[in-house]
């Protein structure tokens, strides 16, 4: 089964839906990030590379990535 | 979508060589690296401004030695708040905020190196690793610290610039030759603890994704590795900062118990370094637990077998080498598999998988750790051993470690000041439970592998 089916993907994102990397849900800030997680600084850091462009979706309470979607977005 | 309607751009996101805290550390070491160079290659060395005190028996002998050495002292602060305030800057943070903030780390870290300074610290374990880090913890859990004061405390951009001018102190030939090792091991212990965590928390009635984040939390890098996995399979915030209270809570035991436990079992320092590398959580806490079993070791007056530097050496390798650069690879395999063979969250965010995952959570700084072992080799190569010893070492290599040894005090200062207990989410036992069978596997197998199967390798580490 395509990862696209089983998660009801689309080939290009839905343009009604917009980018979680723009939507005002989307803690883009990574001092907001730090603030928000508990322990982070202490041995993590919201300006490394390994976090990519992952970020705290403050709508659902989980990560997203910048280009991935949902049917709750709100743009900034 | 019509073809008309243009699908929606994300803002772009911060990408390039100046991009994050590992890009920096890179240049912020290679900076200081070639300026070493430069100034040795035209006679003149950075140990005018590559200070430390020196050993003491009274308080007035410490006392004279800091002032004789204060011009240094402030050139050497001054020094590191550019280097460290352009990142800060370039960053987006609060260089208002981090300048005085960094003053008073910096003074800390003064007084930790005085105090690990008398001649008699050792005998007390006042090794400066683990006072920095239980000064910082006393502190921070028993005090309120200021909002502005976190603004310096930056314990990841610290080890990272630590590491890379790690990479200055180790041959080439060294990464080449005991570099398949750490892989080998890394990948046994990493992939056993990985499993061990991920099925035991499944046995426990836990999501998938909280398996995984906690799994990679264990298995990979800690903190970064939970931030890493949370981001690839689209966990949920509280799974996260669950697994970011295990990974402080087991690093910050393992810090003291790991270099006891090594001390018991009279290991020597390459074995040790290489049992910390396989079984810590955070490379910050390994350089901790690693430096501070190197320091009793040069106390020991013999009684810890192997060369002082054999440890964060063997830890690095292990850590580094074995552990940290596969981010991007475990990232890239568990959002492949969240996104095709488990069930979509209800979150309802549509996620897509990419290979360039791989790329853009590559931990970079590992970049300038080799760039900079790779020059150093290069310069040492004009001179055979004796004058490397006698010119290239004291007056090339030692000014850049004694530079690194500043930039890890900072860091472990930093983790204690930033490891406030009470702030911590509460875990619940089931993920306690499936963490803690990892914590023992993993420190039963990286032990039999350092110190039985791989022993040789690390043994022969020079220091």
């Amino acid at each position: 089964m395509s990862a696209q089916r089983n998660r009801g993907l689309a080939a290009q994102p839905v343009a009604h839906h917009g980018l979680c990397g723009d939507c005002r849900h989307w803690l883009a800030d990574p001092a907001a990030l730090e603030e928000r997680m508990a322990g982070m600084r202490s041995f993590g850091s919201a300006y490394s590379a390994v976090i990519a462009a992952s970020r705290l979706c403050t709508r659902h309470d989980c990560w997203s990535a910048q280009e991935d979607t949902c049917d709750h977005f709100e743009g900034r | 979508m019509s073809e008309h309607e243009a699908a929606p751009v994300a803002r772009a996101p911060r990408t390039g060589i100046f991009s994050n805290e590992d890009w920096w550390a890179v240049w912020i070491g290679l900076v200081v690296i070639v300026v070493a160079w430069a100034l040795f290659v035209n006679g003149v060395s950075l140990k005018w401004l590559a200070v430390a005190p020196a050993k003491w028996k009274t308080l007035a002998e410490a006392g004279q030695d800091v002032i004789a050495r204060l011009p240094n002292y402030v050139a050497l602060f001054v020094a590191f708040a550019v280097l460290f305030g352009v990142a800060v800057v370039s960053l987006g943070q609060s260089l208002a905020r981090f300048l005085p903030a960094f003053l008073i780390l910096f003074l800390v870290s003064l007084l930790i190196a005085i105090t690990s300074s008398w001649a008699e610290a050792s005998r007390y374990n006042l090794e400066a690793p683990l006072l920095a880090l239980a000064l910082g913890l006393l502190v921070s859990n028993t005090t309120t610290l200021p909002a502005w004061f976190q603004a310096g405390l930056r314990v990841e951009f610290y080890i990272k610039v630590g590491i890379v001018l790690l990479g200055a102190t180790l041959p080439l030939t060294l990464l080449f030759w005991a570099g398949p090792v750490a892989v080998g091991q890394a990948t046994i212990v990493s992939l056993t603890t990985f499993f061990t965590i991920f099925f035991a928390a499944k046995a426990f009635g836990l999501d998938k994704r909280f398996a995984a984040v906690l799994g990679t939390g264990g298995a990979v890098c800690g903190v970064s590795a939970s931030i890493a996995a949370a981001g690839a399979v689209r966990a949920k915030s509280e799974q996260t900062s669950i697994a970011i209270t295990l990974v402080v809570l087991w690093a910050i035991v393992m810090i003291f118990v790991l270099p006891f436990a090594s001390r018991a079992l009279g290991l020597t320092t390459g074995e040790a370094g290489a049992w910390i590398g396989t079984s810590e959580f955070a490379d910050a806490a390994g350089i901790a637990a690693a430096q501070a079993y190197g320091d009793a070791a040069r106390n020991s007056g013999g009684a810890i077998a192997g060369a002082p530097d054999a440890a964060v050496q063997a830890f690095t390798l292990m850590k580094i080498v074995g552990r940290d650069i596969w981010i991007g690879i475990w990232a890239f395999v568990l959002a492949w598999v969240a996104t095709t063979r488990w069930d979509r969250g209800e979150d309802g965010v549509r996620a897509r998988v990419s290979a360039n995952e791989i790329w853009t959570r590559f931990p970079k700084f590992v970049f300038g750790f080799v760039l900079a072992s790779v020059f150093i080799t290069w310069v040492s190569s004009h001179y055979v051993l004796a004058d490397y010893n006698k010119i290239v070492k004291p007056e090339l290599v030692a000014p850049i470690s004694t530079l690194r040894t500043w930039a890890f005090t900072f860091c472990f200062l930093s983790i204690g000041l930033t490891t406030q207990l009470r702030s911590l989410t509460a875990t619940g036992w089931k993920p306690f439970l499936a963490f803690t069978v990892g914590v023992a596997v993993n420190v039963v197998i990286g032990y039999v592998l350092s110190v039985h199967v791989f022993a040789d390798y690390w043994n022969s580490l020079a220091g």
